[in-house]
């Protein structure tokens, strides 16, 4: 997989459905070992409660979009 | 690790999740299961076992003779294309000879299923060996069990399907007989498309003459080198193709040979390497790897690296290679097999190889167009050798060696073209201290208590569980301000962890 259209595919995913997109820097490695980030890339999906509502390796759409949906209570 | 990930804040949607339901006990993978732990039941009855297993993909097929004995001694013997190949585990090392190489190779033994498979670890083997249902049913799904005939035999058809080790999707079917002893195996597996179709290969395993605790000889676990075959390490095993013949070629290989003689008498070699990489999506300002190198005969040696990726050791213990980060908590362990030091990357300078191989080196093997010229490096007089050669993807990759003439190495610098792209890794060569006496510890790793076996979970496994807090963090953002999770309460949030390019 090419990690580089990976990355400009979920860009444009994400610009398309109005999500504001915010590169974030963290200390160390402290964030990628607290969410056991192994491999790339490797994505979380957050409820507003603060709970994973999914996780998964490597860009699927089909996880993501089922992901939204859940959340979005469809 | 990429200090860099990406937070996107879905402000649209701000519902909550329904908490994830606890997976319900599936009940045909239950039975499966069960059936599963029959014959590994029946199999338990017997202190050894001898089978057959006529194999066909496609149109191939071979006949495998098995012997297998408790606790993990194993004779395993095929002949394909008109050559005998001859496997034995003999409970200390495992020997693999080859009648049309007449080489045979010795491995420690450890990690004994691993090397026994080269596409699936053998079904009557897992569960002769381990009798583990779960690890072999872990993560598969579509459980089903049905009647069926061969013959006018009756069995029962356990199947399930999923992703294998290679994460292909893998539908098996397993023929268990009345007595719980498996008689067929079959696997479909999805290798992707060719030609625009699905492309599915299946291959069927007719097991034959499965005798429980069969009459035998005391030599059949014990190996015997073929006459006239000499011993390879996998090293050698894997770089094919005649050394060169040309004159150059030939000085070339003289000079390879003379710095292995000068290893050959110490017991032990300790350098370090710095190595820059260059090419398409590699940031010119990555820093170098440095790498420390320490290697202890007949088998050990610990390998410190620090990179732009990763820091952490490979060890080789003379049993095991063990693979653990600086920091983080989990730790990879795998049989001593060089090669995989080979895919791994470590052997991406030749100059450990030297002090390895039994043979006259095998570094030059399949080596062309290759040049000896004088060249210094900095104000060191060295011979410079170069040469070209196709690596196993039979990707051809430039290569020049600079060693001085004393004969140590002094540089390195290996080149290859990958889409259309070119590549180059710079390797300098610290000081070599041919006088070492690293101490025992230095090759051992006791992985602490708390830490993870990578092997034994999946990479999915350490992620976060669905349904728990997600960690609170605090990172900063491109203007340099502070950003916590905990601020985006109330909204959804969405993080993907990236490699940097």
């Amino acid at each position: 997989m090419n990690l580089k259209d990976s990355a400009e595919t979920i860009t444009k995913y994400f610009k398309e459905g109005g999500y504001t997109f915010r590169p974030l820097r963290q200390k160390g490695d402290e964030v990628s070992l607290a969410y056991g980030v192994r491999g790339y890339p490797t994505n979380y999906l957050i409820d507003a409660e603060g709970r994973v509502a999914g996780r998964w390796i490597g860009f699927e759409e089909g996880a993501l979009r089922a992901a939204l949906s859940k959340l979005a209570g469809k | 690790m990429n200090r860099w990930f990406m937070a996107a804040m879905l402000a649209s949607i701000s519902a909550s999740v329904q908490d994830p339901k606890p997976a319900e006990a599936d009940p045909d993978r239950k039975r499966v299961r069960d059936r599963l732990e029959a014959v590994a039941t029946a199999l338990k009855t017997a202190g050894a076992i001898s089978f057959e297993i006529e194999a066909a993909q496609g149109t191939n097929r071979t006949t495998t003779n098995y012997v297998l004995k408790r606790p993990h001694l194993a004779r395993r013997e095929f002949t394909y294309d008109g050559a005998r190949h001859l496997l034995v585990a003999d409970g200390e090392s495992i020997f693999s000879t080859d009648e049309k190489r007449k080489t045979y190779t010795p491995r420690i033994q450890s990690e004994f299923l691993f090397d026994f498979s080269f596409t699936d670890t053998h079904l009557v083997l897992q569960l002769f060996f381990e009798a583990a249902p779960d690890r072999i049913l872990k993560k598969q799904a579509g459980f089903s069990i049905e009647q069926g005939k061969i013959g006018e035999s009756e069995y029962e058809i356990v199947r399930w399907s999923g992703p294998d080790r290679y994460r292909q999707q893998t539908e098996v079917k397993l023929w268990i007989d009345a007595r719980n002893l498996p008689r067929r195996v079959e696997r479909r597996t999805e290798r992707g498309v060719r030609g625009g179709n699905p492309y599915v290969s299946t291959e069927t395993e007719e097991i034959a003459n499965l005798v429980l605790d069969p009459k035998l000889d005391a030599a059949v676990f014990a190996f015997t080198p073929p006459a006239g075959a000499r011993e390879e390490t996998m090293l050698e095993f894997n770089s094919p193709g005649a050394l060169p013949e040309t004159p150059e070629g030939k000085k070339a290989q003289e000079i390879f040979e003379a710095a292995q003689a000068m290893l050959r008498k110490v017991e032990a070699v300790e350098y370090s390497v710095e190595i820059l990489r260059q090419g398409e999506g590699i940031d010119p300002k990555e820093a170098p790897t440095r790498r420390r190198v320490q290697a202890k005969r007949p088998n050990m040696a610990r390998f410190e690296e620090a990179s732009a990726r990763w820091e952490g050791v490979y060890l080789l213990d003379g049993a095991w290679l063990w693979i653990f980060p600086k920091t983080g908590k989990t730790y990879r362990r795998s049989g001593q097999m060089d090669f995989y030091l080979t895919i791994s990357g470590i052997h991406t300078e030749p100059y450990y190889r030297l002090f390895c191989e039994k043979n006259p080196t095998r570094v030059l093997g399949g080596a062309h167009d290759v040049k000896v010229g004088r060249e210094n490096v900095g104000d060191v007089e060295c011979d410079a050798i170069e040469w070209t050669q196709p690596d196993s993807m039979r990707n051809e990759k430039k290569h020049r060696f600079w060693i001085d003439a004393d004969r140590k190495p002094r540089r390195y610098r290996l080149e290859w073209k990958y889409q259309g792209k070119t590549y180059v890794e710079s390797v300098t060569y610290g000081p070599l201290d041919l006088a070492a006496t690293p101490a025992a510890e230095t090759f051992r790793f006791t992985p602490p208590a708390d830490w993870a076996d990578e092997g034994k979970v999946d990479m999915d496994d350490l992620l976060v569980a669905v349904g728990s807090k997600a960690p609170d963090f605090e990172a900063t953002d491109l203007d340099g301000r502070k950003v916590k999770l905990s601020d985006f309460r109330g909204k959804a949030v969405l993080l993907n962890f990236w490699f940097s390019t």
